[in-house]
C-alpha cells in the first residue's frame, strides 16, 4: 500500500503580537492512497490547519510534506496553484460557492482553469451535476439552492478535474443526518469507483463507519489509538 | 474565453454586495469618460483656435513683407518685383503703404492704421472683397473701407464722409508739422473675423495714400504672398539674400511669434489641468477596485483553493481596471469627438470678440492629440490597477475560508 502524502515533523505556529502559538507540534503521518481517512479531534486541535498545509493553502513553520515524492512547500506559487487545481478537491463546512456564478459555472471553474476550454468545461460540469441529481439546478444561483444542494454543487466542483485527493473539512457540519449520509455515500461511491483518496475532518463519530482509517489529532499531535 | 477575463467581468458587474458598489463602479467609468471627453474637446478647441488665428492673420496680412532699413520709402519697387520673378513659391508681390493716422467722424475720433493698397493687386482685392460686409470696394481715390468694430465706434455707415488726419502736412507756416486732413467717403465696411483688425484697419487706395503721407509715388514696402505659408521664414531669407542691403524682410511667423508661443503654452497648461481630471479618474479606479477586493476577499480565497495563482488573480484585477478604462475611454472618445463635430458644424458658442481674438469657437481634432490622450489615460488607468490587483493577489486563502 503506497502513501500519497508523507508528513515529516510538521510544525506550525502562529505569531500573535509577541505571543507564539504552537498549533502543530511535530506531526509524522502517512496518508494511504485510495483510502478514506478521517481526522478526529477536539476543537482547536489543529485539524483544519493540518488540512490547509496538506493542500498548500498554508505553509508549515517547520517540516516537510511530500506528495508522491514531491516536496510541496518548495514549489513556487504558480506550481502550487497548478498542483491544487489538478490534484486536490477541497470541500468545506460552508459550501463556499461563488455567488456571482451560476451553479454550473461554479462547477466548471477548476476545469476552465486547467483546460481553458469554456465549452468542454461547461459540458463536463453539466454531466457532473447530472450525476449528482442536480440537472434541474444547473442555472440556479448558489443562494437559490438548499444547503444539501449547495454542498453537492461544491462536491461536483471539487471533483471536476478528477483530482487524486479530496480534502474535506467538516463537509457535513452544516447538514442534517439525512443529507450527511447522502454526502458520505457519494464519497464512498466515488472512492470505490475511481479510487480517489479522501481525507475528511469530522466531529461526527457516526460517520466513521464510512472510512478505512481514523486519525486522532489532539493538541497538535497525533494520538495513537 | 480567457478565464481571468471571465472572472473579472463577474467580479466587476455580477452580484455586488450593495447597490453602492454599482454606483462606485459607474462613477469610476464616468471619471475616465469625462476626462477623455474633456481632453479631446479642449485640445481640439485649442488646436482650432491656433489654426484659426493663424489663418486669419495670414488672410488679411501678407506672408512676407519687404522693407528698407530704417523704413525708408521704396521707390524702385518695379525692379524688385522683376528681380523676384524667378521665385516660384511667390504668388503675388504688391506694393503697400502703411502708416498711422487719426480718423474723425462728427464728434468721434480714433487712432487707426492706414493701409494703402493698389487696386491692381488682385489677391488683396479678392481677400478684402471676401470680408466685405457692407457696401463695395473703393472705386475712386477718395473712398475707403474700414473694419466693422471701428465703424461701430465712429458710428459711421457706408456713404458717410470721414476725415483722416496724417502728420505729414505742410511745414510752411511755423516750421513745425501741421497735420494734413483729407476727406474720404466710406464705400464699404469689412469684417476680417479678428477684432484687432476690425477695430484698427482702414484701407485707402495706394495712390491717395502716397499723396497724404507725402511719399510722392514711393511705397512703404512690398507684400508677398506665397504658396506654402509655413515656408515663409525660408522664402524670406532667400529673398533677403537676393535683394541684399538696404532691403530687409519680415514674415508672419516671426511677427506673431509671441502670440503663437502663448497659444502653445496655453495648450500645454490646459492639458496639464485636464490631466488632473484623468488622475482623479485614476483614484476612482483605485477606490473601486479596492472596494471590489474587499468585497470579494472570500471569493478570491476560494478561487485560490480552486487553483488560481497569484498571477491569475493579479490579471483578474488588472482586467477589471482595463474594463473600466476601456468603457470610459471609448465612450469619452465617442462623445468628445461628437461634441467636436457639433462645435465645428454649428459653431453654437459665440465669443465676445473684444476679449478673444476670434468671435467663434473653432475646432480642429488632431489625430496625434487623440492618440496621445488615449495612450495617456490607458497608462494612468493601468498604473492605478496595480496596487489593488497586487493586494488581491496576496490575499490569504486560509483567512478567506476561515471567516464567514
Ligand atoms: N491565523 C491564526 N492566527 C493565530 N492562531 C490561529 C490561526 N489559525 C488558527 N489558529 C489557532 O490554531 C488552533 C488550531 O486551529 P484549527 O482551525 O486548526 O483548529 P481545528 O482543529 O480545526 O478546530 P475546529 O474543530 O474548531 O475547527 C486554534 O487554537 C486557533 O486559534
Ligand atoms: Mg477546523
Amino acid at each position: 500500500m503506497s502513501s500519497i502524502f508523507k508528513v515529516f515533523n510538521l510544525k506550525k505556529s502562529f505569531q500573535i503580537k509577541d505571543k507564539r502559538i504552537d498549533v502543530l507540534k511535530g506531526i509524522n503521518l502517512e496518508i494511504e492512497e485510495g483510502k478514506i481517512t478521517f481526522i478526529l479531534g477536539p476543537s482547536g486541535a489543529g485539524k483544519s490547519t493540518l488540512l490547509h498545509i496538506l493542500g498548500t493553502l498554508d505553509s508549515p513553520t517547520e517540516g516537510e510534506v511530500l506528495f508522491k515524492g514531491t516536496r510541496l512547500h518548495s514549489l513556487d506559487d504558480k506550481s502550487k496553484s497548478r498542483w491544487r487545481n489538478e490534484n486536490i478537491g477541497f470541500i468545506f463546512q460552508s459550501h463556499y460557492l461563488l455567488n456571482e456564478f451560476l451553479a454550473y459555472e461554479n462547477v466548471m471553474l477548476p476545469h476552465l482553469f486547467l483546460t481553458k476550454n469554456f465549452f468542454k468545461s461547461k459540458k463536463k460540469s453539466f454531466e457532473l451535476l447530472d450525476s449528482l441529481s442536480l440537472s434541474d439546478r444547473v442555472f440556479h444561483k448558489p443562494n437559490e439552492l438548499s444547503g444539501g444542494e449547495q454542498q453537492r454543487v461544491a462536491i461536483a466542483r471539487a471533483l471536476i478535474n478528477d483530482p487524486e485527493v479530496i480534502l474535506a473539512d467538516e463537509p457535513t457540519g452544516n447538514l442534517d443526518s439525512k443529507n450527511s449520509d447522502m454526502v458520505m455515500q457519494i464519497f464512498k461511491r466515488i472512492n470505490r469507483e475511481s479510487g480517489k483518496t479522501f481525507l475528511i475532518i469530522t466531529h461526527n463519530e457516526e460517520l466513521i463507519k464510512y472510512g478505512d482509517r481514523v486519525i486522532k489529532l489532539v493538541d497538535g499531535v497525533i494520538e495513537n489509538s | 474565453m480567457n478565464y481571468s477575463f471571465f472572472i473579472a467581468v463577474k467580479h466587476l458587474f455580477g452580484a455586488r454586495k450593495t447597490f453602492f458598489g454599482y454606483i462606485v463602479t459607474a462613477i469610476s467609468i464616468g471619471g475616465v469618460f469625462i476626462g477623455v471627453a474633456a481632453l479631446i474637446v479642449v485640445l481640439s478647441v485649442m488646436n482650432g483656435f491656433q489654426k484659426d488665428v493663424k489663418e486669419r492673420i495670414v488672410d488679411v496680412n501678407s506672408h512676407i513683407i519687404i522693407l528698407k532699413y530704417f523704413n525708408e520709402p521704396i521707390d524702385d519697387y518695379k525692379s524688385i518685383k522683376d528681380s523676384l520673378k524667378e521665385f516660384d513659391d511667390i504668388v503675388s508681390i504688391t506694393p503697400f503703404i502703411y502708416s498711422k493716422g487719426l480718423i474723425q467722424f462728427e464728434n468721434w475720433t480714433n487712432g487707426v492704421i492706414i493701409r494703402g493698397f493698389s487696386n491692381e493687386d488682385s489677391v488683396t482685392y479678392g481677400i478684402m472683397k471676401k470680408h466685405l460686409k457692407f457696401g463695395k470696394f473703393p472705386q475712386k481715390d477718395d473712398e475707403l473701407i474700414l473694419g466693422v468694430d471701428l465703424a461701430e465706434e465712429l458710428r459711421v455707415h457706408t456713404g458717410d464722409v470721414v476725415r483722416i488726419a496724417t502728420p505729414f502736412g505742410s511745414t510752411e507756416t511755423f516750421g513745425s508739422l501741421i497735420p494734413k486732413v483729407s476727406e474720404f467717403t466710406v464705400s464699404g465696411i469689412f469684417d476680417a473675423g479678428m477684432y484687432q483688425y476690425n477695430a484698427e484697419l482702414v484701407y485707402i487706395p495706394l495712390r491717395k495714400a502716397s499723396e497724404i503721407f507725402g511719399l510722392s509715388g514711393k511705397v512703404t514696402g512690398l507684400e508677398i504672398r506665397i504658396k506654402d505659408i509655413y515656408k515663409a521664414p525660408q522664402v524670406a531669407k532667400r529673398i533677403e539674400k537676393k535683394l541684399g542691403y538696404p532691403y530687409r524682410t519680415n514674415n508672419w511667423i516671426e511677427l506673431n511669434g509671441s502670440l503663437f508661443a502663448a497659444l502653445a503654452l496655453e495648450k500645454k497648461i490646459m492639458f496639464l489641468l485636464l490631466l488632473l481630471v484623468i488622475i482623479v479618474a485614476a483614484f476612482n479606479i483605485i477606490t473601486t477596485l479596492i472596494m471590489v477586493v474587499m468585497e470579494k476577499t472570500t471569493q478570491i480565497g476560494i478561487l485560490k483553493t480552486l487553483g488560481l495563482s497569484e498571477r491569475d488573480i493579479l490579471r483578474v484585477y488588472i482586467y477589471q481596471g482595463l474594463i473600466i478604462n476601456i468603457i470610459g475611454t471609448i465612450s469619452g472618445l465617442i462623445v468628445g469627438l461628437f461634441l467636436c463635430f457639433l462645435l465645428s458644424k454649428y459653431k453654437f458658442i459665440d465669443l465676445p470678440g473684444e476679449v478673444y481674438l476670434l468671435d467663434k469657437l473653432p475646432v480642429d481634432v488632431q489625430f496625434l492629440d487623440v492618440i496621445f490622450v488615449l495612450i495617456l489615460t490607458s497608462i494612468v488607468s493601468i498604473v492605478s490597477t496595480l496596487y489593488p490587483a497586487y493586494k488581491a493577489s496576496k490575499m490569504d486563502p486560509v483567512k478567506a475560508i476561515k471567516y464567514e
